[in-house]
């Protein structure tokens, strides 16, 4: 490999559907807001140039997904080698918010992650615009539940947001961006780049293809 | 008969339309340089549209259907449509001619049945209310909610060429079509609800229902509502069945036949598409899936879902209906990859010759994926486009039969004809056989008044995910062998220790990465086997013992992570499969089951009196025969086990027992 490239830090968002996870996404990338996204099927990325905290630049390529069920399986193809995930609830949609820790495992299961236990997870409270009244009902507390449980407890970071009105996504991408570079340097580090293993494999490949022609 | 023959006998049977029409507007028709029909040209295309119509005869419209610009505008699809889907078409006094035409071609006893049909729809004795909720009736109403946004679009357009669609949609008949939609949708699942829904079904759905929204007319006419309801039915049963089984892999087969058609269309682009697959890469090349996500969203919504220019779209849904098969989006979607090509190629900067170089160049994978996802496909699209590649399609279609092509042995004829001998492909939705023929053979389908409910499609469905599963059984161990010679390779290049333990531990090291594919699939499959286990499970539980019941519940709100804990045995199955040299076996075995023995005979112990665990136990015993003996037997040893354990332990969630024992025992092993 040749000299540092440009650090590019792969974050997917996942979470139930119509959580708002296009609409993060957008509002994050190009400032906009619409209530015309299109449910999202399959997978597709979208990337922002950003600077963090010591002048550093980095490209987070942001993988925004479908959150029906159905699709999850096809996971596989989409998280490999990411640096961060973003799990997404709705404050107004109890279920979503039960369900951020299947959608964790599914995650873990699929990426193949090298570090699964420390590997950076934030969590993403979407809507926090709409009226109180229609919000999860003594939702603090629930969500202590789930970031406190001791068996399989999502101990990780917690962001309320609004998509709609921009509303904290500016700053839960820059923790996202520097968990992700963090996750980046420590493969590194590693030697063990999980990000780097397309690359690694096909080198692989064409050294002993390159060696087979020397004889 | 192929389908070029079919054009041909069409020439012969029409000499007098085709002379007619081929000499003064063929060549429009029929051009290659992808011109835009003019006016007049539109107008006289208008007059023997209404021609053909009168004569009622489904084989020149579909000619129709596939020249340029389509059926021109929404009046002749509502008419031609439905003739064309081979829909009963109510209250049209053409009715019976139409049907009497169809007649003379087969004799057809069925399709007498359906003209008396015509006259009292069953759609007017089904009250919604009536019917059992779908299951999937809560991501119906969020799609809903996010629907119609083509004709957001297309109101902040002026210049649109066809005025007519912005001056209908106000935000009012918006709101309207959404309400018309969820009812659509919703009686299509209660009427069939074997059927899983998909999101992308209802950008289908919205489709129809934009054509048969009548312009100017009542905004709830039940006469068009009717008509939408039909055409989505018979879309759905004939052509949608394989997005709607259970398993999405169905629909995944479908996609594998684009970089099929590639492989002997195109191998530039198909190199391209191979080499920065994530199969290719991760077995450096050993093996490649043909696994095409890209083009996911196009084909399950026949590209609604992702080409924002209705005008567009309604001309490339004339084209697919008219050879009423599904298969055409496929061809579509190769065609709109060639038209490409050279763009590709220079955004990635990389030289097609080079792919099949020894050291090829370096691919941007994640270019890739941008460049040939329908986004990028359809960005700046113009009508002559549009021409070009639909004219494209129609040469590939006619040149490379699916079923003929070079490499279908091991394409497919592994995928469809081999394992999914009952998907749309060969059946109703067949590209090769005659559409009456196919709305003869298979109107049984369709529920109607000739056909009470009964479980016709239910049965099929039930047939087709059986098949599915017996495809991921059989993709599994195709990655099994794929993993044994990747295992050879790394022994022989790397000096290990002989040692037990680190040969272990090295192993598993180095399949780390490939297993988590498998592993995935195993753990898909296990999912589903419980999803289908419970579901069935549901009603006839006979005892209805209330702690059997408490029970049960644990286990359907602990859904997730008994999937998780079933998959986790399959990861077991797969490194004793691994290690099926039988001097590891046994060390396996005890090393891996002392760690999640009693973890495993929890989980035994709450679905043990379930019925369900002898169809589980069935289907392991039997998947793991095809897969290896020696498996086999160490499983069907686990399962007795299993069964003999007498520990009582009935209040531990399982869920907790899945999430923190399973976890650490698999990061304990992979770390």
């Amino acid at each position: 490999m040749s000299g540092r490239k440009k650090t590019l830090l792969k974050v997917i968002i996942l979470g139930d559907s119509g959580v708002g996870k296009t609409s993060l996404m957008q509002q994050f990338v190009n400032n906009k807001f619409s209530h015309q996204y299109k449910a999202t099927i399959g997978a597709d990325f979208l990337t922002k140039e950003i600077t963090i905290d010591n002048n550093k630049q980095v490209t987070l390529q942001i993988w925004d997904t479908a959150g029906q069920e159905r699709f999850q399986s096809l996971g596989v193809a989409f998280y490999r080698g990411a640096d961060c995930c973003v799990l997404c609830y709705d404050v107004t949609n109890e279920k979503s918010l039960n369900n951020l820790s299947s959608w964790k495992d599914e995650f873990l299961i699929q990426s193949n992650v090298s570090n699964p236990q420390d590997f950076p997870f934030i969590i993403i409270g979407n809507k926090i615009d709409v009226d109180d009244s229609k919000k999860i009902p003594s939702l603090q507390k629930k969500l202590n539940n789930i970031t406190n449980n001791q068996l399989g407890g999502l101990n990780y970071p917690v962001f309320e947001t609004s998509a709609k009105d921009s509303i904290n996504v500016e700053l839960a991408f820059e923790v996202i961006a520097k968990m992700a570079l963090q996750q980046e340097e420590l493969n590194d580090a590693n030697g063990n780049d999980v990000s780097d293993d397309y690359n690694d494999a096909i080198n692989i490949h064409l050294e002993n293809d390159a060696g087979g022609c020397a004889c | 008969m192929s389908v070029k023959e079919d054009s041909q006998t069409l020439l012969q049977l029409h000499p007098d339309w085709v002379s007619m029409d081929f000499d003064k507007l063929g060549k429009s028709f029929y051009n290659n340089d992808g011109v835009p029909l003019s006016d007049t040209i539109k107008s006289l295309k208008a007059k023997t549209l209404s021609e053909a119509l009168q004569n009622k005869n489904t084989d020149v419209l579909a000619e129709y259907l596939r020249s340029t610009e389509g059926l021109i505008n929404n009046e002749f699809r509502m008419k031609i449509w439905p003739l064309i889907l081979g829909v009963a078409n109510s209250g049209d006094e053409t009715d019976e001619e139409i049907l009497s035409n169809k007649q003379s071609g087969i004799d057809s006893p069925n399709l007498k049945l359906n003209r008396q049909s015509v006259t009292s729809f069953l759609l007017n004795d089904l009250d919604l209310n009536d019917l059992p909720p779908h299951k999937d009736e809560d991501q119906v109403k969020l799609d809903i909610q996010r629907s119609f946004t083509v004709l957001s679009h297309m109101q902040s357009y002026h210049h649109l060429q066809n005025e007519s669609f912005t001056a209908i949609f106000s935000n009012n008949d918006i709101d309207q079509l959404k309400k018309s939609l969820l009812n659509l949708i919703i009686k299509i699942l209660r009427k069939y609800p074997c059927l899983n829904y998909y999101q992308g079904y209802h950008d289908i759905a919205s489709i129809i229902l934009i054509v048969c929204y009548e312009q100017g007319g009542e905004p709830n006419s039940s006469k068009n509502d009717e008509l939408a309801f039909k055409l989505l039915e018979k879309l759905t049963v004939f052509h949608l069945r394989d997005y709607m089984i259970t398993d999405i892999n169905l629909s995944i087969n479908h996609l594998k036949l684009i970089p099929s058609l590639l492989e002997v269309i195109d191998t530039d682009l198909f190199e391209l598409i191979k080499q920065s697959s994530n199969s290719y890469i991760l077995s450096s090349g050993f093996h490649y899936d043909y696994n095409f996500y890209q083009g996911l969203s196009s084909i399950l919504t026949f590209y609604s879902h992702d080409l924002n220019n209705l005008h567009q779209l309604l001309i490339i849904w004339d084209f697919i209906l008219s050879y009423n098969s599904v298969i055409v989006n496929v061809y579509l979607y190769v065609a709109l990859l060639l038209f490409h090509k050279e763009d590709i190629f220079n955004q990635l900067n990389i030289d097609p010759n080079d792919l099949t170089n020894a050291e090829g160049p370096e691919i941007d994978i994640d270019l890739v994926h941008t460049l040939v996802s329908p986004n990028n496909l359809f960005s700046s699209m113009t009508d002559s486009d549009l021409n070009k590649i639909l004219n494209k399609t129609r040469i590939l279609i006619e040149s490379y039969l699916i079923s003929d092509i070079e490499n279908s042995d091991v394409t497919y004829d592994v995928w469809f004809k081999e394992f999914n001998q009952n998907s749309v492909l060969l059946n109703t939705s067949d590209i090769l056989v005659d559409r009456k023929i196919k709305d003869y053979k298979y109107s049984y389908l369709i529920i109607n008044d000739q056909n009470p409910p009964d479980s016709s499609l239910n049965d099929l469905i039930q047939l087709q995910d059986e098949e599915m599963s017996k495809q991921t059984v059989y993709n599994i161990s195709l990655q099994q062998k794929l993993l044994e010679q990747q295992e050879e390779l790394s022994n022989s290049t790397s000096d290990l220790d002989t040692s037990l333990p680190n040969l272990l531990s090295s192993s598993i090291t180095s399949f780390t990465s490939a297993s988590s594919s498998i592993n995935t699939k195993i753990a898909n499959t296990s999912s589903m086997i419980f999803k289908k286990l419970f579901h069935h499970d549901g009603s006839p539980t006979p005892e209805g013992k209330l702690s059997s019941n408490n029970k049960h519940n644990v286990l359907l709100t602990n859904f997730y992570r008994i999937s998780f804990t079933v998959g986790f045995i399959g990861f077991m199955m797969h490194f004793l499969l691994i290690k099926n040299d039988p001097s590891y076996q046994s060390l396996n075995i005890s090393r891996l089951l002392s760690g999640s023995l009693s973890m495993i005979r929890k989980f035994g112990y709450h679905i043990l009196d379930l019925e369900s665990i002898k169809a589980l136990y069935d289907f392991v015993v039997s998947a793991s025969n095809t897969l290896a003996y020696e498996a086999g037997g160490a499983v069907r040893e686990m399962y007795t086990s299993l069964k003999d354990s007498d520990i009582v332990n009935s209040g531990i969630n399982i869920g907790q027992v899945g999430l923190g024992n399973l976890r650490n025992n698999i990061y304990g092993f992979i770390g």
